[in-house]
């Protein structure tokens, strides 16, 4: 810790406006993060002893104590929902150590109905996002924890329509969700379809200029990867420009909101970007 | 970036998955620290890599543990008063977790009913002992006419309470739940809940045979399905 109150307070000075922008991104409020940003200074100043250069930068200290703070924060967010769902008449006064719970975070703080729902609504995204069949297969081997190369070694000769119907079946053993099948619909709509169908920006026509023409589905896998990549790579590729489309589509429909701020829908045309990507 | 040059979403999506270095977090925080949209963007980029990250498993126990959730609240609205209570603390003070539980498939096969049950870690609640879990490790599966039954058993311990869960197939598919070593006074309610469209549920409370040191919890006459089997937490005053 800092030898001077002066040295302390440059210190505070200089990380307050990323430990407060820090919380911002996580709570539903400002006035919250704003509350939780003291909080952490108060735990910061409270345990400064523990504080050792030779372990990490200041605002590695100051980040543990911060995410400290923000578990507590998303438990007595638990904690006040269970209070509401036991009403009045609940036992208000009952006692129970928060060790006991699981993790808490983001999304453990929502109950369990509405993270089911808005799980089911990301896979139905995902499965209909405007992608060829063989990046969304992709993506969900990957959600049934396939690494990139068991992939790319186990699975491309298999054909697409092969492919979905086992992530259909094995995604059903793992998710006891009856409506979970009618999300894999477009997917095997997009399996009769030709990439000259599904695909229409020139860029994306570039990347498959070497796939056979005809329906995607009897298709294998490895006929998509491109000629001159390292097909873990491609796997790894096609899965993160699925799960950009869907995080563009969640944006737009508004339903990243739903549970977590409260914020409406502002609209961000006309941003003016840092550019770092397209 | 100045206060006014926004991140791209791009790059709030790296910074929500922890890609960025220290120096682009840190633009990043500080950016959002005074921008009202970028707030708004970088909670939906911090939210949807949350969904994004869970695996098919993890969404599979969120859909399991929602619909206990459920059936338990449903039980509590037409249970009677003292039934109605302990249903509403496993409800409330547990989040719905069980003291343990498993998942069970009764599935059609060519020569009566299939049967693959497993342990669900995932629905039960933090510091029970009782984790169901075959000792082979995996699933229990077993295949065949007249009864042929899968067993789940926790690793047997002298000094503990322990549960055990038979699952027969067969032309009578049932579901037993045995519990050894608990007090005479405790007799948890035990759930199995149907995770088919039709999301059925039945109650019941652990009876102990006359003469027995264990409870038995028995359903009957299921139908072909998949379902889950839940013990109420010991803790939430249960029968005692």
């Amino acid at each position: 810790m800092p030898d001077t109150a002066a040295e302390l307070g440059d210190l505070v000075r200089e990380h307050e406006r990323r430990l407060y922008g820090f919380f911002r991104a996580r709570v539903r409020d400002d006035s919250a993060a704003d509350d939780l940003a003291q909080e952490t200074w108060v735990e910061v100043l409270g345990h400064g002893d523990t504080f050792d250069p030779g372990l990490g930068s200041f605002w590695t200290f100051t980040r543990i104590w911060a995410d400290f703070v923000l578990r507590r924060h998303w438990e007595g967010r638990r904690r006040e929902r269970e209070r509401v769902d036991r009403g009045p008449s609940g036992d208000e006064d009952h006692d129970f150590d928060a060790g006991d719970r699981p993790d808490v975070d983001l999304l453990a703080a929502e109950d369990a109905a509405s993270l089911s729902r808005a799980l089911r609504h990301v896979l139905a995204c995902a499965l209909s996002c405007p992608r060829p069949p063989n990046e969304i297969i992709a993506f969900g081997f990957t959600k049934l924890e396939w690494r990139p190369r068991e992939i790319t070694m186990n699975l491309s000769d298999s054909t697409l329509s092969h492919l979905a119907l086992r992530l259909e079946r094995d995604y059903a053993a793992l998710v006891p969700d009856p409506e979970i099948a009618a999300a894999f619909e477009p997917l095997r709509e997009k399996l009769e379809q030709t990439l000259a169908d599904l695909l229409s920006d020139p860029r994306s026509k570039r990347a498959y200029a070497h796939v056979p023409d005809g329906p995607t589905g009897p298709i294998a896998l490895e006929a998509y990867f491109a000629p001159d990549a390292n097909p873990e790579s491609t796997i790894t590729r096609w899965w993160d420009t699925v799960k950009r489309a869907v995080f563009r589509q969640l944006r737009e429909q508004g339903a990243l909101d739903e549970a977590q701020s409260g914020v409406g829908r502002a609209e961000s045309a006309g941003r003016k970007t840092d550019g770092a990507n397209p | 970036m100045t206060s006014i040059e926004h991140p791209s979403e791009e790059r709030l999506l790296s910074y929500a998955d922890a890609s960025l270095s220290e120096d682009e977090q840190r633009t990043v925080e500080e950016h959002i620290a005074e921008c009202a949209e970028c707030t708004q963007l970088a909670r939906q980029s911090l939210r949807f890599e949350k969904l994004w990250g869970l695996s098919a498993r993890e969404h599979g126990d969120v859909v399991r543990r929602a619909a206990l959730e459920a059936a338990l609240a449903a039980e509590e609205a037409r249970a009677a008063p003292g039934l109605r209570e302990r249903l509403s603390t496993w409800r409330s003070r547990w989040a719905g977790l069980a003291e343990t539980a498993a998942s069970i498939a009764l599935e059609s096969a060519q020569k009566g009913t299939q049967v693959v049950a497993e342990g669900l870690e995932s629905l039960t609640r933090p510091g029970s002992a009782w984790q169901l879990a075959p000792a082979t490790g995996g699933a229990i599966r077993g295949t065949g006419e007249g009864g042929e039954s899968a067993l789940l058993t926790t690793s047997l311990s002298t000094t503990s309470s322990r549960a055990r869960l038979a699952v027969q197939g067969g032309d009578a598919p049932e579901v037993t739940v045995r519990i050894d070593g608990v007090p005479e006074s405790v007799r948890p309610l035990v759930v199995l809940l149907s995770t088919d469209s039709a999301h059925q549920v039945r109650l019941t409370q652990a009876e102990r045979p006359e003469g027995t040191s264990y409870l038995i919890a028995r359903f009957e006459d299921l139908p072909v399905g998949t379902y889950v089997v839940a013990v109420e937490p010991l803790e939430s005053g249960n029968g005692q």
